[in-house]
């Protein structure tokens, strides 16, 4: 009888001996992986975790399926919730039903305005405080071109030429930048509050 | 009088004509000669882009107090794009910087700086979509407060 109790208390050390280095395999990859993903190696992430999920413990496994999706969809600043199962997909569907996807502003748009009159583009944007520096830039200049152009000073006006198609395209470039940037960031932050709805450990940022 | 001339009477009282661009070699003989006079690190190779800005952290800046509220510095912004982007995209960036703080200082984010707050508004945070398909793999956190 004592014998048959050791030899079961023998397995039972074993079987626990195994499946903690496994879970601890699987916690070292997804750390790994996030590692990965916070130095904006999404797709290095992404191939790890998919590799490291078809070993790891059934919990494990379901968050690294989780979290590949996750960093997918980030990649490709798409909006559209994965489907995910368990716990986790229930989150990330509870936080997409109070949570719309941000709308970014088209950043042609911004700089079609802003080559239409400096300073519409960013006060579109809403961004009236740029918008006034915006004006502030371009209009003296191209006030005081159009003065050198009717007095035929020469030389001088095509250096005022040359100024004002400078500042004037900055302005542009700046509207499209800070629609792309605009668009962007409220996308990673939307995005990074669906990661933290979702219950997944770590964060890859 | 010649439009854009200068007319004037030479040492035999011929009438004589100065060219206007005459008055434009000077003045860029004189700019080469203050450039070369300007002081100078060791090793440090000043490029004809980045001269004005050169001029600016050298001559200006130390009396012009804490002009610039953003993290990097504007000068060293302007010469991080000018180093990444070119003369072009690199000036139309460093406009882009002056134009935008003035919304930004109202909403950061903010990095405290060994001098204080200042607002955190790298190079990455807004050339990210000037490199194709790095939008999705910048790793730009808006997070910094």
């Amino acid at each position: 009888m004592l014998s048959r109790l050791i030899v079961l208390l023998f397995f039972a050390v074993s079987l626990t001996g195994q499946a903690a280095p496994a879970a601890a395999d699987a916690a070292d990859a997804y750390r790994q992986a996030m590692a990965l993903a916070v130095q904006g190696r999404d797709a290095q992430a992404v191939a790890m975790l998919a590799g490291a999920a078809e070993t790891a413990p059934e919990v494990w496994s379901e968050r690294m399926r989780a979290a590949a999706r996750l960093l997918t969809m980030r990649a490709r600043q798409g909006i559209e919730l994965p489907p995910v199962d368990g716990l986790n997909g229930a989150l990330i569907a509870a936080y997409g039903q109070t949570h719309a996807a941000p709308t970014a502003a088209d950043p042609r748009l911004a700089g079609i305005l802003a080559t239409l009159f400096p300073g519409a583009g960013h006060a579109w944007l809403g961004r009236w405080h740029d918008a006034g520096v915006a004006v502030l830039l371009v209009w003296p200049i191209l006030l005081l071109t159009l003065w050198a152009w009717r007095r035929g000073m020469g030389p001088l006006t095509v250096f005022f030429v040359l100024l004002t198609l400078w500042l004037w395209s900055g302005t542009v470039f700046s509207a499209v930048s800070l629609a792309e940037r605009g668009g962007f960031e409220a996308y990673v932050q939307w995005w990074q509050g669906l990661w933290q709805a979702s219950g997944l450990p770590g964060r890859p940022w | 009088m010649v439009a854009g001339s200068v007319a004037g009477i030479g040492p035999a009282g011929q009438a004589m004509v100065k060219k206007p661009f005459a008055g434009y070699v000077v003045l860029a003989m004189f700019s080469l000669v203050l450039a070369a006079l300007l002081p100078r690190s060791p090793g440090v190779v000043v490029s004809a882009a980045a001269s004005p800005l050169y001029v600016y952290e050298q001559l200006l800046g130390p009396h012009d107090g804490r002009s610039c509220p953003s993290w990097p510095v504007c000068s060293l912004y302007a010469r991080q794009a000018f180093g990444a982007h070119g003369l072009l995209i690199g000036s139309w960036l460093m406009l882009d910087r002056l134009i935008h703080e003035s919304d930004d200082v109202r909403r950061g984010p903010w990095v405290l700086a060994a001098d204080g707050k200042r607002l955190y508004d790298p190079l990455a945070r807004n050339d990210f979509w000037l490199r194709s398909g790095a939008s999705g793999q910048s790793n730009y956190s808006t997070h910094r407060e």
